[in-house]
């Protein structure tokens, strides 16, 4: 067996032993889904749901179920559930703002639905982004 | 020092393996043929008999995985560690089109689709070390498995099992084994996408508790108990059925195959010809299952 043979098999067992212990520490820190990035943690947690609400300045809300906020809406979901803390919704935001030019800032409530284990409920996490032109 | 030295040879037992039946070229190449043969079995029917999509890129990738194994199988012997190189590339490109939402699985088929490209098959201690690893992989798998559980605490007072018999139909159908009947029926009155204040995911039943709690603790005693204890036979057997209990609620022929072919390198006989049959049968199953054939 070559060198290089047998550090690509040290590396790799090092690789594979350590990755899990930095999942869960990124599960816990920045709420990435802990059923993917392979922590092995699929069956641990169930994933995340994603809730988003928009407002304008005045603090009207936004309908984001048509097009083409709806797309936005839905792909910034579909990733917020797996990058967790580590997705902003910067396109969405900017899709906002040019589908209403007059507007000059808008408000963004991303919540994350989850189960909490210490008690056995549902339970939200909210966190509120403002974009301003 | 000697703490250190037994310490280095368990080391050394588990890397390099201390089984000499492993080594065997005929044990080698009837596992490369499983391998491709399992890898095969569940692309093949998710990403192109079923609905395939020529318009996204794991439809045609899978087709060349396909034309790949032509080779693999009928084409010149003095090719198939390039042809496996080449397979374990079409496999990164499909983990990474997946991106972020790759099946945890799809490490479990990479890591030895990639090492078996790396392993020159005519060194016998090559095809140890190469076996000894991913066996070993495949209980660390199972032993993380239960570590996050552990760390994550949702399997204390059964509040996983108890999320996915309100949340997933499969699990529904043998939720009798920890839930009641009263709190099945609780769960399936619960209004349905989750929102802030649905209350109650946990189990009150003792074999609810029971279940919950033995899933943890055999994912972190089994691998254990396989790697060390003197009758491994035997707790290779019960890892395997364990795994495969799995199965009734989860549904994950893929990983389960996985795990079955990778655990199956800890039996002391060779028994790559037989799984081959195991696999057809489990394959026609779940695509069957999954196209509607059966319920």
């Amino acid at each position: 067996m070559t060198p290089l043979k047998k550090r690509i098999y040290l590396a790799l067992a090092v690789l594979l032993l350590v990755w899990p212990w930095v999942q869960h520490s990124m599960v816990q820190q920045v709420h990435i889904n802990p059923w993917r990035f392979f922590g092995w943690a699929m069956y641990a947690m169930p994933s995340p749901g994603i809730r988003i609400a928009a407002a304008d300045d005045k603090g009207q809300r936004i309908d984001l179920t048509q097009q083409p906020l709806r797309g936005f809406s839905d792909t910034f979901s579909a990733k917020r559930m797996h990058y967790g803390d580590l997705l902003e919704p910067y396109d969405l935001a900017d899709a906002i703002l040019a589908e209403y030019p007059k507007m000059q800032s808008v408000s963004l409530d991303v919540s994350t639905i989850m189960l909490e284990p210490a008690t056995g409920n549902i339970k939200e996490r909210k966190q509120t982004f403002v974009f301003s032109r | 020092m000697v703490a250190t030295s037994a310490f280095q040879a368990s080391i050394e037992k588990i890397m390099i393996g201390d089984d000499e039946r492993l080594s065997g070229q005929a044990r080698f190449d009837q596992f490369l043929n499983l391998l491709v043969f399992v890898l095969l079995g569940c692309w093949v029917p998710s990403h192109l008999l079923m609905s395939p999509d020529w318009s996204e890129p794991k439809a045609p990738l899978t087709l060349v995985f396909v034309l790949g194994s032509v080779v693999f199988y009928w084409g010149a012997p003095v090719r198939r560690r390039l042809v496996l190189g080449a397979l374990f590339m079409v496999g990164c490109l499909l983990a990474a089109i997946e991106f972020p939402n790759t099946p945890n699985h799809r490490l479990l088929e990479l890591v030895p689709l990639g090492l078996a490209g790396l392993t020159c098959s005519q060194s016998a201690v090559e095809r140890r070390v190469f076996f000894s690893f991913i066996r070993t992989f495949a209980l660390v798998v199972l032993f993380y498995a239960g570590v996050q559980k552990l760390l994550l605490g949702t399997y204390f007072e059964g509040q996983y099992l108890a999320y996915k018999t309100y949340a997933t139909p499969s699990f529904q159908n043998v939720a009798h084994l920890w839930c009641s009947q009263a709190e099945l029926q609780y769960f399936q009155s619960l209004p349905w996408p989750p929102y802030a204040g649905l209350t109650g995911f946990k189990l009150k039943t003792w074999y609810g508790l029971l279940i919950s709690n033995l899933t943890w603790v055999l994912e972190l005693v089994l691998p254990l108990l396989v790697v060390f204890s003197a009758k491994r036979q035997v707790w290779l057997v019960i890892t395997l059925l364990f795994a495969a209990s799995f199965q009734l609620a989860a549904l994950e022929a893929e990983f389960f195959l996985m795990m079955l072919i990778l655990l199956s390198l800890y039996f002391n006989d060779a028994h790559e010809k037989k799984l081959f049959g195991v696999v057809a049968v489990i394959l026609a199953v779940n695509f069957m299952a999954f196209s509607g054939v059966i319920s």
